[in-house]
């Protein structure tokens, strides 16, 4: 398990980390979940050892991040957001380097990545830097989970992976997790978040709320309509419903505009009229259920309304 | 151990891989010492000779005539008049006005045959002259005289006179104004220092900081790995590269351009590691505070690399620089690295005759060794 006790980092300028505290149980799969400089990977590093905290401190399988960095460094796996296997190494080469490094052998934990790795095989004497994009990080898995560890850790996995790509990766992950792996994983994907045991919100190097994703979407209170209007009358129509003394928060979701009432006590008409009566067309309005993108999106405002 | 070797593989694997990189580090040496080699032997063709003839017989014109027709020398018409009695033309140069003929600056060498030349040779077996040489430019100077001995030495064989086994010529060589012979063959060592920096110092920098610049090193350090060796199995293949370098330049300048190499190799061997190891822990150094690979490499061109071309007294003589880059050179490594080998390969000094540069690049080292332990982290920052 891992437990994060009051963690505080800043650079120069910048408070990356304000006083963070959460705990993953065993065989959980953990999702952070924020935008990009929202502190994620500077938390990842954190707990892989590589940088230290100002202060607070975390425990990773009952060791300390700062004093049995050594011991950490033998029981987990990390792969970091940035492709960082050896390019001008085949990708058989890689793996190689990775269990030698760890004292393991291929052949040993190969059942762990064979999913994975049978993908790779054909191109197992091909250079790494020339695999696309969601081989690469399909390799730097591979690499990372070769000694078997007990805890993965995952900075922002499927960045920059297609589509098809990033849900077979979910899936591995997925399938990683049943087998009782305990799994960090973060993004900047909303709707990664839902494959997640348990998600946590981090923006502005603060945890906004961490929830499963469907607590999440279950405690959130506001009804969330859904408004649909000519392309061309998008941009006004969120103007005019924020300036509106009825709306907490309007915004483009997809193709249509969510917009939340300040009062769930309330008639879909009334949104119409006030529409209309801003010169505005509007194609059709629902009464929809809320995902956890809009979980996010209310959190990060109420945060930010918060402090002003 | 296992894990140590792994990564000493994975650092073979990167040079090899990067065969452009491999192809100039194998091709610099060759081309710089056959560049230098080749610029020097071909300098030698029409140099201005002078002679000073004390005895003035058969023996000594004959030789004079040897050496003039080698096609290297034309004797300097400027200190040539006309003998009183017969039609040879003596020459007018004093032993005292040496220096002054040097000076004009047209003449190269000076060949002095003592009286009595022919004289001793059929009587004794033996006689003596001496060649003064404007050691100014010292690389041709040394090549000067080693023509000319070599012309003597033949000259020396075909004398045969009934009852003798052998002549015996005796040369005396002097080099005047530089009379160590400073810089001369120095682009051997100097070659050496050029590549032995390029290949530890850059490369090492160079390659610890592509590991940071591209991310790996992050991965790297959350493994079992200890940051020691990391940086222990960056290094050992840029040793194996350096002394397969080194051994290369020697070679090379040793039988393709008759480098001398004169003293006790084994002391060669001890200086080029030493040498090696400074220039190791110096691109480590560099490679502690630079986070990306261009600025590690502009760092170590212009802090390790110019430095060695042109303040180690490999380029231009250090005494004759002013006193603030004297100062400067005398706290780059390379100068004593050249100083050291050419003292044993070129005038056959042993150890002790190089203790005192021996003695500062320890120390050197020493220092290097304390400045790059308290720059091994075993984190990111």
């Amino acid at each position: 398990m891992i437990r994060v006790d009051d963690i505080s980092k800043s650079y120069k300028t910048v408070k990356a980390l304000k006083d963070i505290s959460f705990s993953v149980d065993n065989g959980e799969l953990f999702g952070i979940i924020g935008p990009d400089g929202g502190g994620k990977t500077t938390l990842m590093r954190i707990l892989v050892s590589l940088i230290l905290p100002d202060s607070g401190h975390a425990l990773v399988h009952g060791l300390d991040t700062v004093k049995d960095y050594r011991k950490i460094r033998e029981i987990i796996g990390y792969m970091p957001g940035k492709f960082s296997l050896y390019t001008d190494l085949t990708v058989m080469e890689n793996l190689d380097f990775y269990a030698k490094v760890f004292g393991v052998s291929i052949k040993q934990n190969y059942q762990l990545i064979a999913d994975v790795f049978d993908q790779l095989m054909p191109f197992k004497n091909r250079r790494a830097g020339h695999l696309s994009g969601g081989m690469k990080q399909k390799l730097a898995l591979c690499c990372a989970l070769i000694h078997k560890p007990e805890i993965l850790f995952l900075d922002e996995p499927t960045t920059g992976v297609d589509a098809v790509s990033r849900k077979e990766f979910w899936d591995m992950i997925f399938k990683l997790r049943s087998d009782g792996m305990t799994i960090l994983a973060s993004t900047p994907y909303m709707d990664e978040a839902g494959r997640c045991d348990r998600v946590a919100f981090l923006q502005n190097g603060e945890i906004m709320g961490i929830n499963s994703p469907d607590g999440m979407v279950d405690g959130f209170m506001r009804d969330v309509y859904a408004v649909k209007v000519p392309i061309h009358d998008v941009n006004r129509t969120i103007k005019a419903l924020k300036k509106w003394d009825k709306t907490h928060l309007a915004y483009l979701f997809g193709d249509s505009i969510h917009w939340t009432p300040i009062s769930n006590d309330f008639h879909k008409d009334v949104l119409l009229q006030y529409i209309l009566s801003c010169g505005c067309e509007c194609i059709s309005i629902d009464l929809v259920p809320a995902n956890i993108e809009d979980c996010y999106i209310h959190l990060s405002f109420e945060r930010d309304s918060a402090y002003e | 151990m296992i894990r140590f070797w792994a990564f000493v593989k994975k650092e073979f694997l990167h040079i090899l891989r990067d065969r452009r990189t491999l192809m100039i580090l194998i091709g610099l040496p060759v081309a710089l010492v056959v560049l230098f080699g080749y610029i020097i032997s071909n300098e030698i063709r029409n140099v201005k000779i002078a002679f000073i003839d004390y005895s003035n017989d058969y023996l000594t014109a004959k030789l004079r005539n040897e050496i003039l027709s080698s096609g290297y020398f034309v004797e300097d018409a400027d200190f040539l008049v006309p003998a009183m009695a017969t039609d040879q033309i003596f020459p007018q140069v004093e032993y005292g006005d040496i220096d002054a003929v040097f000076k004009k600056g047209n003449t190269s060498v000076i060949v002095i045959f003592n009286k009595d030349f022919a004289k001793n040779i059929e009587r004794e077996g033996t006689a003596a002259m001496q060649i003064v040489a404007d050691a100014s430019d010292p690389n041709t100077a040394a090549i000067l005289v080693g023509y000319i001995q070599g012309i003597v030495n033949d000259f020396q064989k075909s004398l045969f006179f009934s009852g003798r086994e052998s002549m015996v010529i005796d040369v005396e060589p002097r080099m005047m104004f530089n009379s160590e012979l400073k810089g001369a063959y120095m682009y051997v060592p100097g070659t050496i220092a050029f590549i032995l920096m390029l290949i530890c110092a850059i490369m090492t920098s160079v390659s610890i900081t592509r590991e940071k610049e591209f991310g790996s090193m992050e991965v790297l350090l959350v493994t079992p790995l200890k940051s020691s060796q990391i940086i222990l199995g960056k290094l050992v293949p840029y040793v194996f590269l350096s002394i397969f370098c080194s051994v290369l330049i020697f070679v090379l300048g040793y039988w393709l351009f008759d480098v001398p190499f004169k003293g006790p190799i084994g002391v060669v061997i001890l200086l080029t590691l030493l040498f090696v190891a400074i220039a190791l822990l110096l691109g480590l150094w560099i490679s502690n505070f630079t986070k990306t690979m261009e600025v590690a490499m502009t760092l170590s061109l212009v802090a390790l690399m110019l430095p060695t071309l042109l303040l180690s007294g490999f380029i231009f003589p250090i005494e004759s620089m002013p006193m603030f880059l004297q100062v400067l050179a005398s706290i780059i490594p390379p100068r004593y690295f050249l100083e050291a080998i050419k003292t044993v390969m070129l005038k056959g000094g042993e150890l002790v005759d190089v203790a005192r540069e021996v003695a500062v690049l320890v120390f050197m080292l020493s220092v290097l060794v304390v400045l790059n332990i308290r720059g091994i982290k075993p984190r990111l920052e």
